[in-house]
């Protein structure tokens, strides 16, 4: 069978399961008991009484977060010898990546890769 | 007409056997069986009042979910969360029609990329879950689950795709496929080499599995004694059932598939024979208690230590196993 096939028929499977669960969900939304109180539509912040606004994370830091906690140490490390405040520094360590990266580009050129 | 035919194969598998109605009652079971295990292993009794031993509470509490108020807060979305909710549960079950257990199993050249695919679904949705209703703690738990889910999605890929490099290797056909590796592996396991690879990989497998299943000691994401339930907070009644189905859903497929594809589902003996079917639960059960005895047996981790652990273990040794895989004589 090929990929093709087996991708449509599982994509089909997907669809019709999830479908006859969403319908399930109508048909239990129409059915549901409803009790009055306003309270509870408030957002759960341990009865702090919060804004949208504070209660929101910005979509940049949550990618951010993902970036800085797995790559905890190479992130610090890289803050504390590129970010000394010293423009010298920074400049000795662009320097160093480029011409690393340039070697790199250099090898693989003579090895006729591109 | 052929076309008509092989439609109605696909929608017979997908919501009968091995599809929706078969995982349903395993993921029912499969629930009651860990619950009762693990209160064991607390020095509980776990279920007992609902049906005899307690058999019927995980229908119980799926149905008392289901028909509770959907609460949903003033800045959060309504029908969105189901409508994700179901493609993640479809998207799972989709994945039953691909194993040998399906009596019209979907197979081809590289299908266990399309495994992988499926099997990404999941997070996808639970990330968007925690997007969806603004709250701090649902807003902590998404962030940790995305940091968890950099370290443990690549590896999930790596360790699925080490008994399928070893099978296609050794000349099953069609090449990287989910059905031609579950029948051949079981062989596969008698060269030492071979055994190496899939036992370095099963081991990481699992250890992944326990991490994209939120057990603990990787369940940092909802750690209800800091973040209350992390990305689902704000969910409850129909829409928290859902959420413990997908959750059920993973638990029964995910095993499954590492049943068929590292231990040959019922090999050595044919699938449609007593020996074979109680072999395969025997096989099914037996990881279901692995799981369940490190969920008993360690304590919650912090998001350092679990990146640690899984970056010191499960990492590098599903990276030995794929190197061996690729390399060795079979």
């Amino acid at each position: 069978m090929h990929i093709y096939v087996i991708m449509l028929q599982t994509t089909l499977a997907m669809i019709i399961i999830a479908l006859l669960l969403y319908s399930t969900y109508l048909y239990v939304r129409k059915h549901r008991k409803v009790i009055p109180a306003p309270e509870k539509f408030k957002p759960y912040a341990c009865g702090e009484d919060a804004s949208v606004e504070t209660i929101s994370v910005s979509s940049r830091n949550l990618y951010w977060a993902v970036i800085s906690s797995v790559f905890k140490k190479l992130y610090r490390s890289l803050r504390e010898k590129l970010h000394t405040g010293i423009l010298n520094d920074w400049f000795i360590s662009m320097v160093l990546y480029l011409t690393i990266l340039f070697i790199v580009l250099v090898i693989i050129a003579l090895l006729g890769v591109i | 007409m052929q076309e008509l035919v092989e439609i109605a194969k696909t929608v017979f598998a997908a919501l009968v056997f091995p599809g929706l109605v078969f995982v349903f009652i395993a993921a029912w079971l499969t629930q009651w069986f860990y619950r009762k295990i693990y209160a064991r292993m607390q020095n509980r009794v776990g279920p007992r009042y609902v049906g005899p031993f307690g058999l019927l509470q995980p229908i119980a509490d799926f149905f008392k979910l289901l028909f509770k108020e959907d609460i949903v807060t003033v800045v959060a979305k309504e029908k969105e969360p189901i409508l994700l909710l179901s493609l993640g549960v479809g998207a799972v079950i989709a994945l039953t029609t691909m194993l040998p257990l399906s009596p019209y199993p979907l197979y081809g050249d590289n299908d266990i990329i399309l495994a992988i695919y499926l099997s990404f679904w999941p997070p996808a949705v639970i990330a968007l879950l925690g997007f969806m209703t603004p709250n701090p703690f649902s807003a902590v738990g998404t962030s940790r689950f995305m940091t968890f889910m950099v370290a443990c999605e690549p590896m999930w890929l790596v360790t699925l795709l080490v008994p399928t490099i070893i099978a296609t290797r050794s000349g099953a056909t069609p090449i990287f496929s989910v059905y031609a590796t579950s029948n051949s592996i079981w062989e596969l396991w008698s060269n030492p080499l071979a055994f190496i690879a899939l036992g370095l990989a099963l081991f990481s497998a699992i250890l992944i599995l326990q991490c994209k299943l939120m057990l603990k000691p990787f369940d940092i994401p909802e750690a209800e004694t800091e973040i209350v339930a992390g990305p689902f907070t704000e969910y409850s009644g129909p829409k928290l059932a859902y959420i413990l189905l997908l959750h059920d859903t993973e638990l029964v497929v995910y095993t499954l598939l590492l049943v068929f594809l590292f231990l040959g589902g019922p090999a050595p003996f044919p699938l449609l024979s007593m020996p074979g079917i109680l072999l395969l639960i025997v096989k099914y059960v037996a990881i279901v208690f692995t799981l369940t005895w490190i969920k008993a047996s360690t304590a919650r981790f912090r998001i350092e230590q679990a990146l640690t652990v899984l970056l010191k273990y499960a990492v590098p040794i599903g990276l030995i196993a794929i190197i061996l895989a690729s390399l060795i004589p079979l």
